[in-house]
């Protein structure tokens, strides 16, 4: 997927965080002179989706994960199993 | 039946560094179960003689994913299953919030991967996060939480973010972290530390991680003070002052060709300036408080050290291999465990396989190799986002970006490329044994390699992971045994099985949900099935009626 920041302005970034569906933002990129792949504009729109899970469900799932760490910086996320 | 695709056959590794004869480790890197089996059994699974094998143990490998009916569309199917229950639940679930007071810094260190922002000059660098940047920044990130995101740490990056002239600036930022509720960690250089000393009681700044590449003359070397300043003697003067107010430090060695045989007067410096002894005192008088109280921390905070090999690919005859660090430490006379424990690419595995032995959890099934790839947000001065510290300042690289005014990010595409850089989408990984291993390398390490981000990177992990891996189940089999002869426990199968396998819950999800995961982008959808089949950590709900 090519991207060039320089020719996305303010006011098209905004409207393709409009849009509602994957088909919708490949069809405004497309038109943007860009491809998007259907996993791409899947991560996209789920950068603007609401948390879907309540506290109780979130302290199952987040026990123990770090969103920010990086092995290579310090401790925490890198190789493993 | 065939042998999974995704199978390492490793040797055990004794405590006293020799082979344990007679048995050898299985480890399935979709599932993650490692298993023990007797050597003569892992020839014969080599050789596919599976009629070799007892009915039992073909029968234990078959539930536990290292013998499969599955062919490799099968298989992959289960990692790309596994890789998108990851990313949507665990990878969506939060912020790692890094934020950059200033590009600027006082140090040149030849290695340093930010030089690109070098040439912008001094003017540029000079430049510091207004406050009305910081104001929408925080808007942004009160917006994350309105909207249920974990929210929980910010931790502050450069250039170097202690400068002592930007006090007042960290101060600010820090305030508005204080409001939010989040803890607060550093990468600082050390140099200017004293300066903020109050900032750090006050503001209870938990953790730093401060950098010294071997004693005086050879860390000024590489640790260069821009005015050509000695800087060692202050960095350590000022750890020491910055763990007697309570903040913990994590001091970091970058090791190359040039101070690899420096990492002993290291060590043996640390000991005489007595951050050894006093950090054991420190862990007994903790260990003593904690016997009443949980939590109970000692007035002064903890002190650690570990080595990292440099990446400097500008230079990289220069560099050395993360093993060159373990056996020079080895060469110093620490234990292996010892060693690993003190190389940063080394003791997350091995940590997280002790955890995983005592079976209370699942292999993590992460596609993602680090926060780039998930939640991480790096905040520049002028309110450009960035996916990956290591690209801060890289016009190219910028995922989104906030302004005066603004009340949440603006994405471009960018984001969404460095979320789906994930081993089930990248094709070279999406067969490898190491996929959930590896989980395609760092990015960064990447486009140094190949000029490319978005490709994988597998660096030295398979021998990172034999070496690690060897061990720790060398010396977890040591004291099953021991235990068993003591008459302690036995030896069935079970003890032969050291990790749980993902090959369980896997089956347990059906056609029409596992088709069900993967075209939904609903989280809680995707959540609802895959509790039901026991994936995440037992908790009341998750018991309860499944």
């Amino acid at each position: 997927m090519p991207i060039n920041k320089n020719e996305l302005t303010k006011e098209m970034l905004t409207k393709a965080m409009q849009c509602e569906t994957v088909d919708e933002l490949i069809a405004l990129a497309k038109t943007y002179g860009m491809e998007l792949s259907k996993e791409e504009a899947e991560a996209y729109l789920a950068e603007l989706d609401d948390m879907e899970l309540d506290g109780e469900a979130l302290k199952q799932v987040a026990g123990g994960e770090c969103y920010g760490d990086c092995a290579c910086h310090g401790r925490g996320h890198g190789p493993g199993l | 039946m065939k042998l999974s695709a995704y199978e390492i056959f490793l040797p055990l590794v004794g405590t006293d560094e020799k082979q344990i004869e007679g048995y050898a480790l299985l480890v399935n890197g979709l599932y993650g179960a490692v298993d023990v089996v007797k050597k003569e059994d892992a020839d014969k699974l080599q050789a596919g003689d599976f009629a070799g094998l007892s009915a039992a143990l073909r029968e234990r490998l078959m539930l536990r994913g290292h013998i499969t009916r599955k062919d490799e569309a099968g298989e992959l199917a289960d990692l790309k299953l596994l890789s998108r229950v990851y990313k949507t639940v665990y990878g969506r679930s939060g912020v790692g919030l890094v934020i950059m007071p200033t590009y600027d810094c006082n140090f040149r260190c030849p290695y340093c991967f930010e030089q690109h922002r070098l040439k912008k000059g001094q003017g540029w660098l000079d430049n510091t996060m207004s406050d009305e940047v910081m104001e929408a920044i925080f808007n942004a990130l009160k917006d994350y939480k309105a909207r249920g995101y974990g929210l929980g740490h910010c931790t502050f990056y450069g250039g170097e973010p202690f400068l002592a002239k930007n006090i007042a600036v960290v101060k600010k930022i820090a305030d508005k972290c204080r409001e939010l509720g989040l803890s607060m960690g550093a990468i600082t250089n050390g140099y200017d530390l004293e300066a903020y000393l109050d900032f750090l009681e006050e503001y209870k700044v938990g953790n730093l991680q401060v950098t010294v590449d071997g004693t005086a003359e050879l860390n000024d070397r590489r640790r260069l003070h821009k005015d050509g300043l000695p800087t060692y003697d202050r960095i350590l003067k000022n750890v020491e002052l910055a763990l007697q107010r309570g903040t913990a430090i994590n001091l970091r060695v970058n090791v190359g060709k040039e101070n690899l045989h420096g990492m002993q007067d290291l060590v043996d410096d640390l000991k005489a300036r007595g951050f050894i002894a006093k950090e054991e005192e420190r862990a007994k008088e903790e260990a003593e408080l904690r016997k009443t109280d949980p939590k109970a921390k000692t007035q002064r905070g903890e002190f650690s050290y570990y080595f990292k090999a440099t990446n400097d690919d500008a230079h990289p005859e220069k560099n050395i291999s993360e093993q060159d660090t373990i056996d020079e430490m080895m060469k110093m006379g620490f234990t292996a465990e010892e060693a690993v424990a003190r190389q940063s690419q080394y003791n997350v595995i091995w940590d997280r396989l002790q955890m995983l032995f005592k079976k209370e959890g699942y292999p993590d099934f992460s596609p993602a190799y680090c926060g780039a790839e998930q939640g991480m947000l790096v905040v520049d001065p002028f309110g450009k986002v960035y996916s990956c510290w290591d690209v801060v300042g890289k016009d190219d690289q910028v995922a989104g970006y906030i302004e005066p005014g603004m009340h949440r990010f603006l994405w471009n595409f960018s984001k969404a490329k460095w979320r789906t850089r994930t081993v089930d989408l990248m094709k070279a990984c999406q067969t490898c044994p190491y996929a959930f291993i590896c989980r395609g390398g760092c990015a960064s390490r990447s486009h140094n390699a190949y000029g490319d981000y978005f490709r994988e990177f597998c660096g030295e992990v398979k021998e990172i992971f034999a070496f690690i891996v060897s061990r720790v189940a060398g010396k977890e089999w040591e004291k099953r045994c021991a235990a068993a002869a003591a008459g302690e426990t036995g030896m069935d199968g079970c003890a032969e099985e050291l990790t749980l396998s993902l090959a369980g819950p896997v089956s347990r999800i059906t056609e029409a949900e596992r088709a069900a995961i993967m075209a939904t982008t609903s989280q809680k959808e995707i959540f609802d099935i895959v509790k039901a089949s026991g994936i995440f950590p037992a908790g009341e709900e998750a018991v309860k009626g499944n």
